[in-house]
């Protein structure tokens, strides 16, 4: 077996451009991993956008977007990284990129996730962030669909089950309960949670954690990306938790992955021909 | 291209008789001419009353010719294709996972052409089913609106009470006997999660013909592990056939021989 982070001779990395959700108050692990990700050689650009004076997802990944394409030599091969809520701006700001007529010649993912209908309703998420009926409905309705195939009886259960739970904790709580709003991340999961996702047609490689699929995915090891990524994926399954696998000891093996993944897609011997 | 390797054996899951595909036993003969050990695992679909049934003849059949502790290498092409994919979720199911999975142009019917193309009734879909497949349309990504939806329901249901004079209730004319069963088998079954990734073939002209707009036909919704996509020459029917079957099995063997070394798409 040949060990895929250990190759010779190494051709020089295209410049990665790293896309942030988070600020560096919510977030500074991210901010720490792309400078141990910098201290092995590589050019990383960090790309943020603040989501304050965004309506949409669409928008604010449109701002992303276009902060790319003014930073991005175009003769340069465009290679993206990002984790987390970044992942899922990177999800929508590809699209955009698309649309433009620039594609990614390497996507990298790490640890992102979309939440199953089923964990938003029973954590009430839909409600907490104000998402409209019709958008419910549909993504209930996913339940239904293969390759999950619930049964119907099982969703309305479900379903009635925590529309009880929430009128039993009424008197409680109130009607959105402003105890459960989380100030410093309320926008961004707003946004995020309100945006119905396209499919993306970019191959993509996804670095998840292990007890993130476990504990999100329900088995899936996209965590529920899968459904959009119809140019193709695949799974590198990273060491550590979501929190740490950003951080020693387990991102050095992390970022050797992701190092050697892009030489071989500057060596044109990637995962995607 | 220089001569690959001698790679693990293939395992080759058909679905269709020599009679209905004479032109993927060839491809199977020209992939042997390559070196390579090809076995060709045909299991009829005589007896069974389910897809799922059928592909756990299938896993059998795989089971009593692989060697336990050897890789397992498989391949698939159309109905074998699907056959193959509804087998490896029972694979899995029994702590198998195949080192390496071809499907070569394998495609999912999109729920709404396959109401206007009347199939549902022409393979006798229950009603569970049908409305399932519909309620597909209305999810994301596709997120066709409802109004659409609902349009398309009634355009086909005129369409069917218009052509009932002529047709007949079920038009026994519209069945094709060498292929009918099989595919009454096929739709009737939705295709389960698959946590073993794939390698997918692609024609382009599938992809335009049967899913603009989605690389991977339709099976991305099922390819929980990843999957990779090769563009392929030809169409459905001539990609398995010269001149267009040359690169593919150098494709597929290059991907196979990577797959061996240990630097696949999928590490």
């Amino acid at each position: 077996m040949i060990d895929p982070t250990v190759s010779s001779p190494q051709p020089t990395l295209p410049v990665l451009f790293s896309v942030r959700g988070w600020p560096a108050e919510v977030n500074p692990a991210y901010i720490t991993f792309v400078d141990e990700m910098r201290s092995t050689g590589v050019e990383v650009i960090d790309v943020y956008v603040g989501p304050k004076g965004f309506k949409s997802l669409g928008e604010w990944a449109g701002a992303v977007a276009d902060e790319i394409e003014t930073r991005h030599q175009t003769s340069e091969s465009l290679h993206l990284m990002s984790y987390c809520l970044g992942g899922v701006v990177t999800q929508v700001a590809l699209g955009t990129l698309t649309d433009r007529g620039i594609e990614a010649d390497f996507v990298a993912l790490i640890d992102a996730r979309h939440e199953s209908p089923d964990y938003r309703l029973q954590r009430g998420l839909d409600s907490l962030y104000s998402v409209p009926w019709g958008f419910r409905i549909r993504h209930q309705l996913l339940r239904l669909t293969p390759p999950d195939s619930e049964a119907v009886r099982t969703v309305l259960k479900s379903v009635v089950w925590r529309s009880v739970r929430s009128l039993l904790e009424l008197p409680k709580r109130g009607w959105r309960s402003r105890r459960r709003v989380v100030p410093w991340i309320f926008t961004e999961m707003h946004l995020s949670h309100h945006w119905e996702f396209r499919a993306l047609l970019t191959p993509v490689y996804l670095y998840s954690a292990a007890s993130s699929i476990q504990k999100y995915g329900d088995g899936d090891p996209t965590v529920h990306m899968g459904r959009y990524l119809r140019g193709g994926f695949t799974v590198r399954v990273v060491e550590g938790t979501h929190e740490n696998c950003i951080e020693p000891p387990y991102s050095t093996d992390l970022i050797a992955r992701i190092n050697a993944d892009r030489r071989a897609v500057v060596a044109g011997v990637g995962a995607f021909q | 291209m220089t001569e690959p390797p001698i790679l693990p054996t293939l395992y080759s899951i058909r679905m269709w008789t020599e009679e209905v595909n004479p032109a993927y036993i060839t491809f199977v003969d020209e992939m042997r001419a390559t070196g390579q050990e090809v076995v060709d695992i045909f299991v009829t679909h005589h007896g069974y009353s389910t897809l799922d049934e059928w592909a756990g003849g299938v896993v059998e059949r795989l089971l009593e010719l692989w060697s336990e502790g050897t890789e397992l290498h498989l391949i698939g092409y159309c109905g074998g294709g699907d056959l193959l994919i509804t087998a490896l979720p029972i694979l899995e199911r029994r702590g198998i996972h195949a080192d390496y999975v071809g499907f070569i142009d394998i495609r999912a019917s999109r729920p709404g052409d396959a109401l206007r193309s009347g199939l549902y009734s022409l393979y006798e879909i229950p009603w569970s089913g049908r409305i399932w497949r519909q309620m597909m349309r209305l999810t994301p990504p596709d997120r066709e609106t409802f109004g659409e939806v609902a349009v398309s329901i009634v355009r086909r249901s005129v369409r069917s009470v218009i052509e009932l004079p002529k047709r007949g209730w079920r038009s026994k004319k519209r069945r094709n006997p060498a292929i009918y069963r099989q595919l009454w088998l096929e739709y009737r079954c939705a295709w389960p999660g698959v946590t073993t990734p794939a390698h997918l073939y692609v024609c382009p002209r599938s992809v335009q013909k049967y899913w603009p707009n989605d690389p991977s036909v339709g099976s991305a919704r099922t390819l929980l592990g990843g999957f990779v996509i090769r563009s392929i020459g030809g169409n459905h029917e001539t990609c398995i056939a010269p001149p267009y079957s040359t690169d593919l099995i150098a494709r597929i063997n290059a991907d196979r021989s990577a797959v061996v070394s240990g630097i696949g798409a999928f590490q």
